[in-house]
Order: structure tokens, then sequence, then C-alpha cells
């Protein structure tokens, strides 16, 4: 009996695993069950490749397309989104903005500097760079992008969409100079303008040029106790890390033998600083005492000048150190000592250079920035020199460049020679000089036109539209006349809607006959809001409505057959197309997609034609949906259904792990910036994809 | 007595989140920050958090994308960012792990800071009660 019901479970078992063989094969093509594909992992193009952070810009196009190069070109360089970007832009908004009068694609006509870096297209990106010739930089050349996370900034600068802030300011400035190139007659022969122009920006630059020298020089020649204080912070925090790696505190003093560990205790106490690196930003704070920085000042500095000099700078700080009072214990002072660094003597030198030597030269160079910094001397230097008209200029001048020192970069001279010795600059050769003044030509990487970038979209309304023309349902003028009046209702809707809500706006007694500023802030805020929701809830309206329109003519049980022949027709495609690039030539797919799917795995924005917020899902929480490009970079086979590893420009994408199953589990499979999504969650949500091709 | 007692703790616990976690390195230059990685609220907040009320914990309570306008996301902008500025009235850090990974970071007025990730997670948290 028992050995008949083993023989039996034997038997089962077997055709069970036949059967799944069978289903697994089928269902994931050309993967095997358990098969992984992953373009990160060692070997791949992307192995340690980092996760993007594209923050508040709308760059994600071009942040999907520096991924998706990296895998195709040779030498897998990272290449700087950033200018992907200022390449599309240059390429496909600009000629537009020019129709209204703007000149650039990073603008718009309600005024200078209104960054519209808003989306853009992958293969369009790719083709804008291959034809540019400025070709595209390196990530580590762009010192925008790559500072950004690198900054060496000694306080935490709000760099809330720095990028953005940069353009702008970059703008206003270009804005200012050209402003100053407008002709002063009537009737003036171009190049006769374009030459006088260009004399006057010379002289202007000259102007900047003598006064910043004028100026560095004063700079630098001024009494500075900053690196002074710096070394002893330095040395203080050695002895900090010193006493916190014996594990001394306050509560264990008394169990502590080494007698001068206990004096270097009570120093550290003395000098303001704690043992402890509970700041508020967690972080180890070394703070010096107003006492010992005045003293530090009074006779640095004193010393440092004294006749005969000093024979070096090390010699008068350890004597100042010494005559601190109150004075410090012998044994202090000798461990206080040992604690400097060679690098620390190395600073103190130049500064010893800078300030008894009078060599300025190097701190000239390092403060050229600090001379536009100082608004008041610059607009006093060029109202006062009779050059009225550059106040303007001046004015955006320095903001830039607050903006670029506070940032560390220091590109300002090389974007005042672009702008100065070439009157024909555009404006995007004026961003890029600004964004990547490291990146000259021997560092640039060309697209060959051998990679080739084809996009893959089919609308489904279109495929639906089809069917009514095929069967004679209606003809195309019908179908016009019924989306044109179903639009024209929906836009009094909404524009009925808004102006109640700011009927509502105008009468809350929080806004009503209120003067001060913070109330008539808060109101305006308001009002923009509502009218950020109405252009929101119109902006794909024709859309939405010529797709319900187009359901309700084919009838729901016809329709959901086209949609399961269309969806079955997509994903071949779809697999064949990523697999086979994944697989045999290791290159990445770039997904246009509705960000709806990653807060609600159900979502069908395809089907539904536009990226619209469901309203079904506005009633469970305020998902925010909107189309957005990412990018494929692995693919696995698991139970006989392919899933596929989506790589996230928005930093570690923490906020996918709350999309959970009917049990409360977490849905998505995560890991730092990716998700692995299946099939249907990205064919139900994806609007077109990019095969990506180059002839290696 | 022991109803207030209770009362108040119930509020302390309804009102506050408690952070615990692994402790994970950030770094901006030479800023070697500590936050605290607590996986199972999927959080990513200051060290400093840990045992003190700071804003970047406050604001995790009351964080929401009711008042962010899908225009406002154009050309798949990190939502997280946009509630930080937008929102939470604060600043955005730019910091990079030891592998080199990108990650943006809301400062707020005390110092604290919390990951953009983590402000989407509960501004969605906060809109599904």
């Amino acid at each position: 009996m028992m050995k008949n019901n083993l023989t039996l479970l034997v038997i089962i078992m077997f055709f069970n695993l036949l059967l799944n063989r069978i289903t697994i094969a089928s269902d994931c093509s050309d993967m095997n069950n358990q098969e992984i594909i992953r373009l990160d992992t060692e070997g791949g193009p992307l192995y340690q490749s980092p996760v993007q952070d594209q923050d508040g810009i709308g760059t994600c196009y071009a942040n999907a397309t520096s991924i998706a190069l990296k895998t195709a070109l040779p030498g897998q360089p990272d290449l700087s989104y950033l200018q992907l970007a200022i390449n599309y832009a240059q390429k496909n908004e600009t000629p537009k903005n020019k129709l209204n009068g703007v000149d650039s694609a990073f603008k718009s006509d309600s005024g200078p500097g209104e960054v519209l870096i808003n989306g853009g297209y992958v293969c369009d990106t790719i083709k804008a760079t291959q034809e540019n010739q400025n070709g595209v930089c390196k990530r580590n050349d762009v010192a925008l992008e790559n500072l950004l996370f690198n900054s060496s900034a000694s306080s935490f600068h709000d760099s809330a969409m720095l990028q953005n802030k940069i353009i702008q300011a970059t703008s206003e400035y270009y804005d200012s100079v050209k402003n100053n190139l407008v002709p002063g007659a009537a009737v003036e022969d171009i190049s006769h303008r374009i030459n006088r122009m260009t004399k006057q920006q010379q002289k202007f630059k000259k102007a900047i040029e003598q006064r910043q020298k004028e100026y560095t020089k004063e700079f630098c020649s001024k009494p500075d106790i900053s690196i002074a204080e710096s070394v002893t912070k330095n040395i203080i925090a050695k002895i900090y890390l010193h006493l916190k790696n014996k594990g001394i505190s306050a509560s264990n003093l008394s169990r502590v033998k080494n007698p001068l560990d206990k004096k270097l205790f009570f120093f550290t106490l003395s000098s303001g600083n704690p043992l402890s690196s509970d700041g508020p930003d967690s972080e180890v704070i070394i703070s010096l005492p107003k006492d010992t920085k005045d003293f530090l000042l009074k006779n640095y500095m004193k010393q440092m000048l004294a006749s005969p000099p000093p024979i070096s700078a090390q010699a008068v700080y350890k004597n100042i150190i010494k005559d601190m009072t109150p004075k410090l214990d012998p044994e202090i002072y000798k461990a206080f000592f040992e604690k400097i660094s060679p690098s620390d003597v190395s600073i103190l030198e130049k500064d010893f250079s800078r300030y008894v030597k009078r060599d300025i030269d190097e701190c000239a160079e390092k403060n050229k920035l600090a001379y536009y910094n100082n608004l008041d001397g610059l607009v006093k230097d060029f109202s006062g020199m009779g050059c009225e008209a550059y106040k303007k200029q001046s004015i955006s001048l320095n903001k830039l460049s607050v903006l670029l020192s506070d940032n560390n970069l220091s590109s300002l001279e090389q974007l005042n020679n672009y702008i100065t010795n070439i009157p024909h600059l555009s404006y995007e050769e004026a961003l890029r000089a600004i964004t990547a003044p490291n990146c000259n030509n021997s560092n640039k990487i060309h697209i060959p036109s051998a990679l080739t970038c084809v996009n893959n979209s089919k609308s489904y309304t279109q495929v639906l539209e089809q069917y009514v023309y095929d069967h004679h349902l209606k003809t195309q003028v019908e179908v016009n006349v019924l989306v044109k009046n179903a639009e024209a209702a929906e836009r009094t809707r909404v524009s009925a809607a808004f102006d109640a809500e700011i009927v509502a706006i105008n009468v809350n007694p929080l806004y009503l006959n209120k003067i001060d500023k913070e109330s008539i802030e808060k109101k305006n805020s308001a009002i923009k809001t509502a009218e950020d929701k109405k252009k929101n809830q119109l902006k794909e309206v024709t859309a939405t409505i010529r797709n319900v329109i187009m359901k309700s003519l084919v009838g729901a049980e016809t329709e959901t057959a086209l949609w399961n022949n269309y969806k079955e027709s997509n994903k071949n495609k779809f697999r064949s197309d990523t697999l086979t690039r994944l697989k045999n030539s290791k290159q990445a797919i770039t997904l246009s997609i509705c960000t709806r799917v990653f807060d609600d795995q159900n979502a069908t924005a395809l089907r539904d034609g536009s990226c619209q917020k469901d309203s079904s899902l506005n009633n469970k929480y305020a998902s925010v949906g909107g189309y957005h490009a990412v990018t494929v970079t692995g693919a696995k086979c698991l139970n006989g259904k392919i899933s596929y590893l989506v790589q996230n420009s928005w930093g570690d994408w923490n906020q996918i792990k709350e999309t959970k199953n009917a049990d409360q589990t977490q849905h998505y499979e995560t890991e730092f910036g990716k998700a692995w999504f299946s099939e249907d969650e990205l064919i139900n949500n994806t609007f077109n994809y990019q095969n990506i091709d180059f002839k290696k | 007595m022991k109803f207030l007692l209770l009362l108040s703790l119930f509020l302390i616990f309804q009102f506050s989140y408690s952070v615990y976690g692994a402790t994970d390195i950030w770094k901006m230059g030479n800023h070697f920050l500590e936050f605290t990685k607590d996986e199972s609220q999927n959080i990513l907040i200051s060290k400093s958090c840990d045992n003190r009320k700071c804003d970047a914990l406050k604001i995790l309570k009351i964080i929401s994308f009711k008042k962010i306008n899908s225009s406002k996301l154009e050309g798949g902008k990190n939502p997280g960012s946009i509630l930080c500025t937008d929102i939470a009235g604060a600043q955005i850090i730019y910091l990079r792990d030891l592998n080199g990974n990108d990650n943006s970071f809301c400062q707020f007025k005390d110092q604290s800071m919390v990951s953009a990730s983590t402000l989407s997670t509960f501004a969605r948290k906060n809109d599904e009660k």
C-alpha cells in the first residue's frame, strides 16, 4: 500500500514537473526558469554605475538617455544628463520658442530665467547630440552635475533645483549682456553694430579685470586668522577623536588612569567642545570660543609682522599658543603640537607667504570670484565710472557669481570670455560654458551615426479609432465633431468649477478684507493652486475624451477583445525587443511610462489613453501621476513569469515600497533606486519604448 | 490620574514616530553624516532624530501630496524634492553614499534631514489614512 502510494506520488510529481517546464518554457520565451539577466552585475556595462537623482528638474528623459548610452557606447562613458538636456532643448524647443520671440528653450515669454526643462524624448535627445558639434561631456567633467554631490563647501547650501537656479542666473546675465548689445540708432548696419557693441563689451571686461586685480590684491593683503583658526580646530578634533576612541566621557572620568587624558578631557571641555557628536545634523562640530579667536587675531597677526620677521608661520603659531591665557599646561602644550599634521603646517606656511612675503598670486587666483560677490563695490565701480548702462549687467553678474562660488564653481571667467568674445554666442553655448568649464574638446564624447534609436509606440486610442472607421461605425468627420463637442463641454465644466473655486477663495474669511502680507501671499498661493489644477485638468482633455468616445462607439465587449489583442501583440514585441538587447548586446531599453503604476500595480494608463489621475484612486489617496522616463536594465524568469528591472532617477526611490498587495505585504521587489515590474504592469502603463542599437 | 497617564502615553505614541534601525553614512565632501535606516517603517533620517523630536520627524506626521498638482512634476521630477521645497518649506541637500549613489535629502531649520523618498513615502501613508 505504502509502496503504491509512493509510486503514485512520484508519477504525480514527474507530471507536475513536466507540466511546469512546458508552462515555464512557453511563458518566458527565450528565458529559462530561474534565469536572471542584469546589466548592473559584475561584467555588465552598468556594474557599479551609480543611481542618479534628478531632484526638482524635469530631465528624466536625459537621465534615462545617459544610462542607455552608457550601455551602448564603447568604453561605457557616464554622460552628463544636464548637457544631454541642453542639446535636446537647443534642437527641439528653442526653434519653437523663437516663433514666440524667445531665443532659448530654457526661457519663456513670461520673462528671462523661466526655466523650461519640463520633459523631452530619448530618441530626439540622441539625435540632437549626434548632430551637435559640441557632443556631450562626461558627468565628471560637468562641474554643476558632479560637484553638487561632491562639494567640499564648508557649510550646507540650499541645493534645491540648484541646476535650475544656475541656469536662471546664467539666463539673466546673458540677457543683461545682450541688452547692452541693442542698437543705439534705429538704422544701423548689423556688422557695424556688432563691432561697436563688441568693443563696448571688451571695455567692460577690461574694466572688470582691472578692478578684480585691485580687489584681490587688497583682499589678499588683509589680516586673516581663518587659517590659524582652522588649524586649531583640526588639532582639537584630533584630541576629541583620541579621547572618544579611548571611550573617555564625563561619566567614566573617575576611572581614567592616564592623567594626561584627564587633562586633555578638561582641555576640550574648556575649549567649548563637549565630547559628543549629537549635533542636530549628527555631525561632529568643533568650535572655538570667542576669546580664543580674539587672542589669535590680536597676537597671530601681530607676531607675523614683528621685526625682525619670524622664520615661519609654524613658529609664530606655536609661540602664540604657548602665550595663550590661561597658560596651557606644558604637557597639554606638548600633546597639542604632537597632533599638528604636515598638511596643517603647509597651510600655515602658505599663509605666511601671503601675509609676510606678500606673495599673493595663489590667494588672488583662489578669490577671483570674491570681487564679483561684492555687489556694492561692483555696482558702485561701474556706476561711478560712467558705465551706468552696465549696472544691470553687474547685478546679474554678481548674482550668478554668488551661486557659483557657493557651490565651488569658478567658471565665471570662462563664461565672461565667451560672452564678450563671441557676439553670436547662443544661449545654450553659454550654458555649456558655465556648466562644464573642465570639459575641453578632447574630453567630449561624440555619438557616432552608427548608433540608432527607434521609438516603438502605437496609441491604443488609434487602434480603437481604426476599428471604428474599418467597421463604418462613424466617419472621421463625425468622430471629429463628437470629440470637439465633448471637449467644449468638458472645458466649460472645468472653467465653471475653476470660477466657483476662485469665488470661494475671494469670500473665504481667511483672506477677505485682509491686507497683511501673509494673508495676501496665502490667497495668491490658493489662486495659483486652482489655476494649476485647471491647467492640469485641461491638459489631456482631448486624449481622454477621444479615448472615452472610441470606447463607447465600439462597445464594451469589442473593446475588451481589442485591448487583449493589442496588449498581447505589444507584449510579444516588447519582450522580444528587450530580451534580445539585454541578452545579446547587453544594452538597456528606455521607457516612457505613466508613474501611476508606481503607486498602483493595477493601473492601466495605456488603456485609458492618458496618464491623468484615476478619479477612483483620487478618493483613496492623492497619488501623483505623470509621464516619466526610466530604463530597463534587467529581466528574470520566475515561475514561468517574466519581470523587468527598472532603474529610476529619483535617488533611493524608497516610496515604491509602500505599494501593497491585498494582504498589506510589499508589492514591488526593490533595490536602491530600482524595482522589478511584471510584464503586465509595464505594458499597461508604457506609452512607448526606445530601441537603441549600435553596431560595435 | 491613571487615565490621564494612559491618555498621555497614547498621545505620545499617536503623534510621534520612533525610529530604530541600522546606521547609514551619507557624505557631502568632507562632511560625514550619520543616518538611521529603519527598514520596517521605510525611513532614512538623521541619527540625531533617534532620541529627540526633530523637525524631520515631525513633518512625517503631516506631509501630504494633496496640495501638489501633477503639473508640478512634469519631466518626471522627483516628487520628494517637490514635497520638500513646496510643502515642507525646507531645503534640499544632495548627499552621496559610500558607493557613489546620489540621493536628495530634505534639511530643516533645526538641521535635521530626511531623505526625499521618505517624504514621498509618508505623504502617501498620510493620504491613504
